[in-house]
């Protein structure tokens, strides 16, 4: 079974890397910082969009049934899918029906929730991710490892030893400069020969029936606006009720995401061209039992912004992949186990529960406490594991009992001391890629029964 | 049930109990100079920034920047003949040229509503080299609350964009790269008479 803690061990084998990645990571974590502290009400704006959703998800079958009426007026076509597979099958039957075979793609994070690129492919569609970074871990058949950075993973001289294999650049060329202009050459006949673009969706609005896509490389607009059929698929989270909430998600987005005042492009579709096809997949996949879990609904207000990603520490340090799931990160971790709990079981403990995703989310999701409420659920449904759940009946016999714990403290500190090859050695988890700690000589009460000042008389 | 009727259903059983929507508010930006901030942030994502008092000086201006010449493609939001074109003949052009109608000063962001676009083609502004945008100097705004005041729900055509800086990525090791998949500059001019 895949593991969180097994898959970031072998991430954890290059540690030049791993520090790199950690460096990068809170790097685009400051940026946000300095977007954030340079807009006064930012504090406000973050309590509005969260209020924005939550009244959403309130009211989110009356603003479907509204987005579809306006869609539908516009001229584009509406689809509802119950699942992955009908999503699949709802734009392969699009694509047949026209006799299709060249598909361009912007990013979409449901598309890879759904599987979509292995599945039209297997249909023998050529499907071209056209996001740079989606192109490159495309290229090298691995998924993406960051929802807005796909390719934060890999380093430039990966990069053009893929390219050099594939697009036919230098040999042992890495400049970034000259590796983007190569990939912008090979899309650009891509883009020039696709039958039908497909995109994902950032906000749908309900009033209008329009959906907005946010990028800053502009393949989503160079897609769909060459080809003759737009598709664009969409959670039906991604529903907003005005146009005008527009200007709160816009304000939070790209500061929260890359530290960008705005993305390049926030672009707004509202009909399809005079003489083009334009579709819109609404899909479900697990949302509504999300929904009906009161503690955790709260997770379907993500705008897919990666602030909690950049900025936890143990994302940074364990690399997108090893949360097997086509969102990774804390929020990654807190929506996977709702689609599969016994496959996911692993991902609430991938966290210190520092509750730095919460502080920087720009829609208010309580993620550290819902990490922590996914455990306790795990546990209840014997998701845990043997060795997990005796540890845990162990602690809390030792916890309970203050005799029980000084003791177990005291031996502790002295084995640690005199046997240290008893913690730091293969068999403790916690001593892989760590230097256990200098044990203290005594513990936090025999320091302050010795130092305290005593109180008169006695 | 087909799944539209399963979806509703499902989301009408386990929604929460009904919420208020917020009203939207402005939040007062002080006193700033809006032109000011504009051209700050603009050069910040990218773009280039010009004070012109007409178009004619504008487009001399362009001209010389990007040596236009004859053989050179250009499209332009004065010519009427794009209209009928196939988008997928618009691959060579050089420079777009067209007018913008709001610019926004926290985040260089100018809005292009569809009768804005030349030919109304909307690739046009993604797929040239290089994008020059004609902006009235009295058209700018401090945030995106008050450009979405201006912008309202209808009137805008199938299809709008916000634009802010030429098309970038920094999809390889975190380095900026300018000119991603579409034009490789933006050129604002900033166009004092009210003449567009």
């Amino acid at each position: 079974m895949i593991t969180h803690a097994k898959e970031a061990e072998k991430f954890n084998k290059d540690e030049a890397r791993v520090d790199w990645h950690d460096d990068t990571l809170w790097f685009v974590r400051q940026k946000r910082d300095r977007m954030a502290h340079n807009i006064p009400e930012w504090e406000q704006l973050r309590e509005k969009a969260s209020q924005i959703k939550n009244h959403t998800l309130s009211n989110l079958d009356q603003y479907l049934i509204q987005f579809e009426k306006h869609a539908l007026a516009n001229g584009v076509h509406v689809h509802w899918a119950a699942n992955a597979v009908e999503h699949n099958q709802i734009v392969f039957q699009i694509i047949q029906k026209h006799g299709f075979q060249k598909i361009v793609k912007s990013k979409s994070m449901l598309t890879e929730e759904c599987h979509l690129n292995e599945f039209l492919i297997s249909q023998g569609i050529e499907v071209i991710d056209t996001d740079l970074g989606e192109r490159i871990v495309q290229l090298r058949h691995e998924p993406p490892s960051h929802i807005v950075l796909p390719a934060i993973h890999l380093k430039k001289e990966d990069v053009g030893e893929t390219f050099h294999q594939h697009l036919g650049t230098e040999k042992g060329a890495k400049d970034p400069q000259y590796l983007t202009e190569a990939a912008r050459q090979h899309l650009r006949e891509k883009f020039i020969a696709a039958d039908l673009a497909l995109t994902g969706v950032n906000f749908a609005v309900a009033e209008t029936g329009g959906i907005v896509v946010c990028t800053n490389e502009g393949n989503a607009d160079m897609g769909a606006h060459l080809a003759n059929v737009h598709i664009a698929c969409m959670g039906i989270e991604k529903i907003i009720p005005r146009q005008a909430d527009l200007s709160v998600f816009l304000r939070l987005l790209a500061r929260s995401a890359t530290g960008q005042p705005i993305t390049t492009y926030s672009s707004h579709f509202l009909r399809p061209a005079p003489g083009k096809e334009m579709h819109i997949v609404l899909v479900d996949n697990g949302r509504t039992e999300q929904l009906a879990r009161a503690d955790f609904r709260n997770s379907l207000k993500c705008i897919r912004c990666a602030a909690c990603f950049n900025t936890c520490p143990v994302y940074r340090r364990s690399g997108g992949h090893s949360y097997h799931t086509a969102v990774a990160g804390p929020i990654g971790s807190i929506l996977a186990p709702n689609i599969d709990m016994r496959k996911y079981a692993d991902l609430p403990f991938a966290s210190t529960l520092c509750g730095s995703c919460s502080n920087v989310c720009p829609v208010k999701i309580d993620i550290h406490d819902q990490l922590w409420k996914w455990r306790q659920i795990l546990a209840q449904e014997g998701h845990t594991g043997t060795a997990k759940a005796t540890g845990m009946k162990l602690m809390s016999a030792v916890l309970s009992n203050p005799d029980i714990y000084r003791f177990a403290g005291s031996t502790g500190r002295w084995f640690l001391r005199h046997v240290p090859s008893l913690a730091s050695n293969s068999l403790n988890p916690w001593f892989k890629q760590r230097e256990m700690p200098e044990p203290p000589k005594e513990s936090f009460r025999d320091w302050y029964m010795k130092n305290r000042k005593k109180p008169k008389g006695e | 049930m087909n799944s539209r009727e399963l979806i509703l259903k499902k989301v009408r059983q386990n929604k929460p109990d009904l919420l208020p929507l917020p009203i939207l508010e402005a939040y007062p930006q002080g006193d700033i100079d809006l032109t000011d901030k504009f051209g700050t942030f603009l050069k910040n994502v990218g773009g280039d920034i010009y004070l012109a008092k007409d178009v004619q000086e504008a487009r001399a201006h362009l001209t010389q920047k990007f040596q236009l010449s004859e053989s050179i493609k250009v499209a332009d939001y004065t010519d009427t003949n794009l209209l009928k074109q196939d988008p997928h003949s618009f691959e060579d052009v050089f420079v777009t040229i067209m007018r913008g109608q709001w610019g926004v000063a926290e985040n260089a962001a100018i809005w292009i509503p569809e009768e804005y676009l030349p030919g109304k083609q909307r690739v046009l502004p993604f797929i040239c080299q290089h994008l020059v945008i004609y902006l009235p100097s009295d058209a700018l705004v401090p945030t995106m609350y008050e450009a979405y005041q201006k912008i309202g729900t209808q009137n805008f055509g199938g299809y709008g964009v916000f634009i802010a800086g030429p098309s970038k990525t920094a999809d390889i090791e975190q380095s900026l790269v300018i000119g991603a998949h579409g034009p490789r500059s933006l050129t604002v001019y900033l166009i004092e008479k009210q003449q567009l």
